[in-house]
């Protein structure tokens, strides 16, 4: 599982994942009258805050992200500096995912 | 009593149906309202202290493998610390929790830590320590720089659950600045607390600290909505000068609040605390570090440029007044509200 996650592991795929995220938070909360914004391949490097994306939605794409990718970032990298674009996440995963393959490789 | 509080019994004397040792009762100032004579609020007081000392010793006792350890640095801050630096006695100050300070890059290693010595991460609900979700935990860490509290049961009567919350910056969630924790925690020193040595930080970080912890406890809108705004606050802002003022030389002070950014909430506890409390020794501090950004924050409440708002009544009338928060609640707007209802949600 790890190793067909690993590979999928892009700044795109992630991208798709956060808009996937921000479509059925959008269907959820039908009483928006404001139309969804998904992001683009342009906006990989821009600060969520310039994204108009709240807290509640920010908070459910890490933890949809944390599930798809069946991995729990450890608390030292929940950090705003070191998350707050899309680009940041994906480098964050990554990190995560190349050490939890280097302590299973060396538990085995 | 060395502390003088004309200005705070005239305004209580003046304006309201309560009694200073209520209303310092109510501010969690117990010290004060034991020194008092004939305070018929003496006995709850000294009860509270009585159960706070209790509670302390087995707190230490309990925390001892933790707080002894060496290999990950930590410091205490508030609390039983800052009881026994600023009070001269550890139990003067109530205290529920530990609080410890971490480098963010070490919280993986703490919390191995704290597990492996019984500890969980959750809330308590009944008296029961209450599993929470993934998203109110990465809510919590993201957004207050403290992590998800860990909890221990024990069969001790006095103390049947300990609290440690783990900070991983002296900033809160809504600043951008950023100090380096390796470097702040590389200058901790040890002290002794019920015979156990633990880490603490030197005097002047400690001071920085402790006001900016107290600025936030004064100024966030979602901690003021839930009865932030104590007495108590400033009076630690006074015990620690008045106290420590020898080993806190101005000029080290002031050289460390601007490499920090912490000169204008240092300021602002400075001079509050000045105005409630008139003493020369606080004076000579507010004036050294007295600053533009200060100035504009002294009647100011908000923790961000976007929701810093003008208070309306001076500060006595918002410590003391039994109406403050139907007043606050007035000077709100729906995203203020907005937040105020997701932090109760999220963090409670």
């Amino acid at each position: 599982m790890k190793e067909y996650k690993m590979r999928k592991l892009d700044v795109y795929e992630v991208l798709d994942i956060i808009n996937s995220i921000l479509h059925s938070r959008a269907d959820e909360d039908k009483q928006k009258k404001e139309p969804i914004t998904l992001l683009t391949k342009e906006q990989i490097e821009t600060d969520f805050s310039e994204l108009n994306i709240d807290s509640i939605t920010f908070i459910s794409i890490v933890v949809s992200l944390e599930n798809e990718y069946e991995l729990e970032i450890p608390d030292e990298y929940l950090l705003m500096t070191e998350m707050n674009s899309i680009n940041k996440i994906h480098q964050v995963l990554k990190e995560v995912t190349e050490n939890i393959c280097t302590d299973e490789d060396a538990t085995t | 009593m060395d502390i003088n509080l004309d200005k705070i019994e005239k305004y209580i004397s003046n304006n309201l149906h309560s009694s200073i040792s209520e209303v310092l009762y109510q501010h969690k100032c117990y010290d004060l309202v034991i020194r008092l004579t004939n305070s018929s609020y003496y006995e709850k007081a000294y009860i509270r202290y009585l159960k706070n000392k209790s509670r302390v010793a087995c707190y230490f006792k309990e925390c001892q493998p933790i707080l002894s350890q060496n290999e990950i640095p930590y410091v205490i801050v508030k609390g039983t610390i800052l009881s026994q630096i600023a009070y001269t006695e550890p139990y003067i100050r109530n205290s529920n929790d530990i609080d410890i300070l971490v480098a963010p890059n070490n919280t993986t290693a703490f919390n191995r830590l704290l597990k492996d010595n019984g500890f969980v991460q959750g809330t308590i609900c009944n008296g029961e320590i209450t599993p929470v979700s993934r998203e109110k935990r990465v809510y919590q860490t993201f957004y207050s720089h403290q992590l998800l509290p860990f909890i221990k049961k024990t069969e001790i009567a006095s103390c049947p659950l300990i609290n440690i919350d783990v900070n991983t910056n002296i900033f809160w969630g809504e600043s951008t600045y950023k100090v380096n924790m390796e470097d702040l925690l590389s200058n901790r020193t040890n002290i002794s607390v019920e015979g156990i040595e633990v880490y603490k930080l030197d005097p002047i970080s400690e001071f920085v600290v402790l006001c900016l912890h107290h600025f936030k406890d004064m100024n966030s809108i979602y901690l003021l909505s839930q009865g932030s705004l104590k007495l108590r606050l400033f009076i630690d802002i006074y015990r620690y000068i008045q106290s420590q003022h020898t080993v806190l030389p101005i000029n080290e002070l002031l050289k460390k609040c601007e490499r920090w950014n912490a000169l204008p909430y240092v300021y602002y506890c400075l001079y509050q605390t000045t105005y409630l409390f008139p003493s020369r020794i606080l004076n000579r501090y507010s004036n050294a570090l007295k600053n533009s950004s200060g100035d504009y924050l002294l009647n100011k409440l908000g923790l961000a440029d976007n929701e810093r708002k003008e208070w309306q009544t001076p500060l006595e009338e918002r410590l003391f007044a039994s109406d403050f928060l139907p007043n606050f609640y007035k000077m709100l707007n729906d995203d203020d509200i907005k937040k105020i209802n997701l932090n109760i949600k999220m963090m409670q």
